[in-house]
């Protein structure tokens, strides 16, 4: 018994020797990728005008990858580095103060979007010299980061989902360029799964929207939110303003719960399949629209939510298009086993989110496309990706 | 109270009732010329001298041109009720810029490029660039030189 005892007494010390000895300055990276990201921000050289719009072009698939590229690429390494090891880190908190509601301060919201431009232009000047991993790779950082910005506000919402679209065109484009590499392939679609099980949700931005909502639509802040929308209180004449701005404690208290129950519908809406979503949301929107003039609870929630249809089509876009890189990977690893693209789409692949059918598949001299089977009602038309497959 | 002041203090005092336009115009307009006109086929010597001289006509022609004037301050001075409810949009911060409802507002405008240019805005006006400091350059502040 003494023995043991003293055998357990070492076995501690022993693990407390070594707990201690492991130095916080060792402890790299911080399990705060926002810490990474702000020290990328600070160091990241904004672009001359020229070669901001050399990086337009570029992503625009208009010119290659030139010096000045390059050249801006290699005086911002250490950003796309803090980046790349940023995104690899689980947690991310931008320190936001929601006390402050609307008013909270989103500055990484620009700086990550440069970072990205970077990114996708670091990725095109990869895959040109025929590191196609590496720059798939880049790519996937932006995903990494899209998650980051996260979904506590419904603009960081909004920019995290402009963040994969950047990164699902690249990844598209780079895909059509890469030889048959079932291990590349295989890679990616691994990686595209987990960033599409842990994206962003656009319900959670609406609820967490709300709760910031509900915190400023009282008397005392209320001055404070009709100054920040400024103009966008379309379609509320100075009377409505004046009415809002003097509301007592019962009209803010029924607006309240105006606001909460039309966020609620809208977030059942959104679970409709989408022709149905996007008619219930509509009528939601015109609804509150007509009552806001009967109604004076009604006001704030129609200023406060315009484009609710248009962020719920946005939404499904942006799901539709990881399904349709997830088929087209599918198909690329067909092609990569058989050495030929399948005849017919194979069965089980992700589907089109419009209209909850499978792709329309066809092949091209070139390759292949992927269509979806009903229109986007934004743009009015039925929106389609092509892949191109090395000869 | 003369004839002319009563006019005077009727635009005076109901011109938010008075609806401007082409139309109003045109029927003030038409009323003048049909009397210039009446008065023109009914008369033997010099129409404008008789109508110049006529003391009705005096007054008709002071109402036409206080009318007119009138006409004029209410289409030029809307009043409250007709003007635009937007609010006028005050000078921004850049930091303000940057806050979670302008950039809504900047989305809600033209999506995300909207948001991209009112950033670079606000960064513009922020002068920000990436401090270059040189261990030397440090060296020189630290030790004061």
């Amino acid at each position: 018994m003494k023995t043991l005892n003293h055998k357990s007494l070492i076995l501690t010390c022993i693990s407390v020797i070594l707990l201690t000895s492991v130095s916080p300055a060792m402890a790299y990276p911080p399990d705060n990728a926002a810490v990474l990201y702000y020290k990328a921000f600070i160091i990241l050289q904004e672009p001359s005008k020229d070669v901001k719009k050399m990086m337009s072009d570029l992503r625009g698939g208009k010119i290659k990858p030139n010096d000045e590229i390059r050249q801006y690429l290699q005086d911002n390494r250490y950003v796309i580095e803090f980046a790349e090891t940023a995104a690899g880190v689980r947690d991310c908190d931008w320190g936001y103060d929601i006390s402050k509601g609307f008013d909270v301060l989103l500055p990484e919201l620009s700086k990550i979007r440069l970072t990205a431009f970077l990114l996708t232009a670091k990725a095109q000047t990869l895959a040109e010299e025929g590191d196609y991993k590496a720059a798939l790779d880049k790519c996937l950082t932006i995903h990494k980061m899209a998650r980051h910005v996260g979904d506590r506000m419904l603009i960081s919402y909004l920019v995290g989902n402009a963040l994969n679209a950047l990164a699902n065109k690249h990844i598209g484009e780079i895909l059509s360029q890469v030889p048959d590499d079932i291990e590349t392939l295989t890679r990616l679609k691994n990686q595209i799964y987990d960033i599409t099980s842990r994206a962003n949700s656009l319900k959670a931005a609406m609820s967490s929207e709300r709760e910031i909502a509900l915190q400023q639509i009282r008397k005392e802040n209320i001055s404070t939110v009709l100054d920040s929308l400024g103009d966008g209180t379309d379609g509320m004449s100075k009377d409505d303003i004046e009415k809002v701005r003097n509301g007592d404690e019962e009209f803010f208290r029924a607006s309240r719960e105006y606001y909460s129950n039309y966020v609620t519908s809208v977030q059942l809406a959104i679970d409709l399949p989408y022709p149905q979503s996007r008619k219930q949301l509509e009528q939601l929107n015109e609804k509150a629209k007509k009552q806001a003039a009967d109604n004076p609870a009604a006001m704030l929630s129609a200023a406060l939510w315009p484009a609710v249809t248009r962020i719920c089509t946005l939404d499904v876009r942006a799901r539709s298009h990881f399904n349709a890189l997830k088929a087209a990977i599918d198909i690329y690893i067909v092609r990569a086993k058989t050495g030929r693209l399948p005849d017919t789409l194979p069965a089980g692949l992700p589907r089109d989110l419009y209209s909850g059918k499978d792709f329309e598949y066809e092949k091209t001299k070139d390759g292949f496309v992927l269509s979806f089977q009903s229109k986007d009602l934004d743009k009015g038309e039925i929106s389609k990706y092509e892949f191109k497959v090395t000869k | 109270m003369k004839p002319a002041k009563n006019i005077e203090e009727f635009v005076r005092l109901e011109k938010p009732n008075v609806k401007t336009g082409c139309e109003m115009d045109e029927r003030t307009l038409d009323a003048s010329f049909a009397a210039m006109d009446k008065t023109i086929r009914a008369g033997k010597r010099n129409a404008a001298g008789i109508i110049l001289r006529s003391r009705a006509a005096k007054l008709a022609a002071a109402a036409v041109i206080i009318v007119g004037i009138g006409l004029l301050m209410v289409y030029r001075n809307p009043p409250e009720h007709q003007q635009t409810s937007k609010i006028v949009s005050v000078a921004k911060s850049p930091a303000e810029m940057l806050t979670a409802m302008s950039l809504n507002l900047a989305w809600r405008r033209g999506g995300i490029e909207a948001i991209d240019n009112q950033s670079e805005k606000a960064f513009e006006m922020l002068g920000s660039q990436p401090a270059k400091a040189s261990i030397q350059e440090l060296l020189v502040e630290l030790n004061g030189v």
